[in-house]
């Protein structure tokens, strides 16, 4: 097993590696100039020399060659500066320090929602197929993979914002700052964020739930005279969580990029948010570095999911 | 047997789930339309979601509240000219103010006041600019403006690079604590939008935070001003959380007496139009101040909300690549063809649901340049494809239009090629990002040809030397002043007598109507959204001043 861990370790930092010179590189293959876009958008080229553009390409290091400039913010990463914002003015630390606890807080919320209620529904379905309660999960497991969450989340806003005043309309606050109003403020954004991994896991649970009921084992379960709750804990919720601990692996990664319409919508100041304003503002430095975070969480987490697989079910080894 | 059984049973199953599904869908088909029936009653009468609408008017401005309201961004830097743009400047006007501001009395006459100078006097021939500075203006920090720190700001926005025709600064005096006097080698009727319009922070914070390098470009006071700012306006900043909010606080040792009557301002910041409409119907805000549409205007106004706006706003246009040689829009058959072939009354009308203003020419009737008698290129087809047959297009002329990729500005681009196309145009629309936009506008050039605002300044010599001269503050990158136009523009520049600079200006915007250097399209007006307690001209001033300190509410 350690043997296991430390091969996909330096796997993993091969994989990083490789990740943070695709970002690196296709970024550089945008079209446009970051500092020219943010002075663009700032409306003021026309009041700025050559000789002053020039000097902000210097201080960006955007005047080096590229092999250089990679060099220089893989070296600023692994020292724990991951450079500085053109179009923030700010650090690109402290900017994903501000973003990352708010993606975390409601990807966590969901996260535990969407997989208690989706294991929860995929398992009655399944012990319950065929019956009503099969059908009505099934029913709702459509509509939650189909539904946009665009859509959704105004929709909510209209119905329980407005109409209702039952929740806030827009806003975040830190749980750390007031705990209830974060809970208040979450309860649409969260709601959802929950709906599409809900009806994922549901629908991977249920169909995991019915190949394992039909296994020898389940059977010979039965045959044993065990109670259900001994048998479907034991036997066969243990056994069909493979497949979805391998979603829920997937889940937890996109949760950090996944929830920018979300973010758009509820107005909540997430990595979403950042990600993709800086895209668009070619913003360099944190799109790199927040991929590059992103990449190393969702390596570990799978990393993690892999060794779970053994616990899940024994006869898996570790070559 | 068996297998019909199997059969007859997956039936059963499925008529069940048939009938389950079909019940369900109706549960949601009623669902969704008691939620519409829900939304009628709003559609045509004041909201009722609060009962803040129905205010306590009374007779004049009243203290106290804090407005709560929502924009669409938040500043990039607060206090550094260097590294601000006009959103920037913007978004600080409760906390900056100027030496000399613009101002727009009632009857609409507009020019430049001194304010936070008391008088300020440019002489062409002495070849000075005197600011006599207001006496006992604080700012947020305890310290007092005076000659030295006027100075040290001027001297910084020199430094910083973005003080325009700082080049023309010979030196600047301090002859007395309220007395700045710059000496410069060449008058320009400019002056007072490029000097005056100057921004003014705390020289004492600057130097308190800007830690052993105390100049005025020093790297740690860029890095503090970035979400810090000391000025002298009626709010003090008390909270910024970037792309969350941002919160002010009156400043109780304002200049002028009695102002601010608001307690505070809390702005939040969204992005989401729907969101943001909600929140102000909900009574959650009392005022959307950005990022609102004529549909919005629309819809809000027949529920009973104040739509608010003064000036002709923002006016868009078309503006062919004139700096390529081997442009098409060289030819000024195409670019007149392209005049002929929009209706644009009709496009106006459609696209700002009655609120665009459709423009026959560069300036709005309100302005200096709009000459009353000026005749026109109206809206005809067929003179276009004749133009454009004679330009060597008699098989369509080809076209990429490039547009930001936002929703009014996409419906406008659709309309437009929709009128072009139908007048001998073949049109490829180009949308872009706003990133990849404005890159394109103010950087690297558009190829062909992109639909773009331009400004509206305190009078239109101005607008025109911000946007259309050759020396202009906003630079659109694929836009060429030719020879006789970057002469026109020096002369331009040296006349000091009002009624000269009116008769020049006409003469400027005769010259591009008349080159049609470029189509202009319609006038967006800029607007607030607010329910009808909240008391405020903010946008009367135009773009660059927004008077916080006169805002107020009503009880509710």
């Amino acid at each position: 097993m350690t043997a296991y861990i430390i091969r996909r370790l330096i796997i993993a930092v091969v994989i990083l590696i490789i990740v943070t010179l695709i970002v690196f590189f296709v970024m550089q293959l945008l079209p446009g100039d970051p500092l020219v876009i943010f002075l663009g958008q700032q409306a003021g080229t026309g009041s700025m020399s050559q000789e002053q553009l020039e000097q902000l390409y210097i201080r960006y290091g955007l005047d080096k060659p590229l092999i250089v400039q990679y060099w220089n913010w893989i070296s600023g990463v692994v020292k724990g500066n991951m450079g500085e914002s053109i179009y923030y003015h700010e650090n690109v630390g402290k900017l994903l320090l501000e973003r990352f606890p708010v993606t975390l807080d409601l990807g966590i919320k969901s996260f535990i929602i969407y997989n208690i209620l989706g294991i929860v529904m995929g398992m009655v379905a399944a012990l319950r197929r065929g019956k009503w309660l099969d059908t009505f999960a099934t029913l709702l497991s459509y509509i939650g993979v189909s539904i946009p969450v665009f859509w959704l989340g105004l929709l909510l806003i209209y119905l329980f914002g407005l109409r209702l005043d039952w929740f806030p309309i827009a806003g975040y606050t830190l749980p750390t700052e007031d705990l209830w109003k974060n809970l208040h403020q979450s309860v649409l954004p969260v709601f959802c964020l929950s709906l599409m991994g809900w009806a994922v896991i549901a629908r991977q649970t249920r169909s995991s739930v019915l190949e394992v009921m039909s296994q020898d084992y389940v059977r010979t379960a039965w045959s044993k005279g065990l109670t259900e709750r001994k048998v479907i804990m034991r036997h066969i919720l243990k056994n069909s969580l493979i497949p979805v601990i391998t979603i829920m692996g997937i889940g937890l990664g996109l949760m950090f990029g996944g929830q920018v319409f979300i973010e758009q919508v509820f107005a909540i100041p997430g990595v979403g948010r950042l990600l993709v304003g800086s895209i668009f503002a070619q913003d360099y430095q944190v799109v790199q570095s927040a991929t590059l975070v992103i990449a190393t969480i969702v390596i570990l987490i799978n990393l993690i999911v892999d060794i779970s697989y053994g616990w899940l079910d024994p006869r898996i080894r570790y070559g | 047997m068996i297998q019909t059984g199997i059969v007859n049973s997956h039936k059963g199953e499925s008529i069940k789930m048939k009938k389950l599904l079909l019940v369900f869908l109706s549960i949601m088909m009623i669902g969704v339309m008691i939620l519409v029936s829900c939304g009628e009653p709003e559609e045509t009468t004041q909201p009722t979601t609060q009962p803040t609408t129905q205010p306590t008017t009374t007779a004049g401005p009243v203290s106290g509240g804090i407005l709560r309201g929502v924009i669409t961004g938040g500043p990039l830097m607060m206090s550094y000219r260097g590294q601000m743009g006009p959103g920037d400047h913007s978004y600080m006007f409760p906390a900056v103010e100027y030496l000399v501001e613009p101002y727009v009395d009632e009857q609409g006459n507009r020019g430049w006041i001194p304010f936070l100078c008391e008088s300020y006097a440019i002489d062409p021939v002495g070849k000075t600019f005197t600011y006599n500075l207001r006496d006992g203006i604080k700012f947020h920090d305890g310290s007092i403006l005076d000659a030295e720190v006027v100075k040290w700001n001027i001297q910084q926005q020199i430094d910083s690079g973005w003080w325009q025709d700082a080049d023309k600064v010979v030196s600047i005096d301090t002859p007395d604590n309220s007395t700045v006097v710059i000496h410069f080698t060449e008058y320009s009727n400019q002056y007072e939008f490029n000097w005056g319009w100057t921004a003014i922070w705390s020289k004492a914070a600057w130097e308190a935070n800007a830690g052993a390098d105390k100049s005025t470009t020093s790297e740690q006071g860029i890095a503090w001003a970035v979400d810090h700012v000391v000025g002298t306006g009626p709010f003090k900043l008390k909270e910024y959380k970037r792309d969350v909010s941002i919160t002010w606080e009156k400043f109780d040792d304002y200049w002028q007496e009695g102002k601010p009557y608001l307690d505070g301002m809390e702005f939040q910041i969204i992005t989401e139009s729907t969101t943001a409409s909600s929140l102000l119907q909900a009574g959650d805000i009392d005022m959307w101040n950005q990022g609102h549409s004529a549909q919005d205007w629309k819809e809000l106004e027949e529920k009973g909300f104040l739509i608010k706006g003064y000036w002709p706003g923002l006016p868009m246009a078309l503006w062919g690549n004139t700096m390529d040689p081997e442009s098409k829009w060289q030819d000024i058959r195409v670019r007149e063809a392209l005049e002929y072939a929009l209706d644009k009354e009709t496009m106006a009308q459609a696209l700002g649901l009655g609120y665009y203003v459709a423009s026959a020419q560069i300036a709005p009737s309100t302005e200096w340049g709009y000459i009353s008698n000026l005749p026109t290129r109206g809206y005809d087809p067929e003179k276009a494809r004749d133009l454009l047959a004679q330009a060597g297009y008699e098989d369509g002329c080809p076209v990429t239009l490039l547009v930001q990729a936002v929703p009014a500005s996409i419906d406008a681009g659709e309309s437009i090629k929709g009128y072009m196309d139908a007048a001998g145009f073949n049109v490829t629309l180009d949308l872009a990002d706003t990133g990849r936009f404005f890159g394109s506008v103010f950087g690297t050039g558009w190829d062909d040809l992109v639909m773009m605002f331009y400004g509206m300044d305190v009078n239109y010599l101005a607008t025109y030397m911000s946007w259309f001269s050759s020396d202009p503050k906003s630079n659109l990158a694929s836009f060429a002043r030719p020879p006789e136009q970057v002469a026109m523009d020096k002369e331009a520049v040296l006349i000091a007598d009002t009624q000269g600079q009116i008769e020049m200006t006409e003469r400027l915007c005769r010259y591009l109507y008349e080159e049609a250097r470029l189509c202009p399209l319609w006038w967006v007006p800029s607007k607030t959204v607010s329910y009808k307690y909240v008391h405020h001209e903010i946008l009367r001033h135009g773009f660059i001043r927004v008077d916080w300190e006169n805002v107020w509410m009503d009880p509710h």
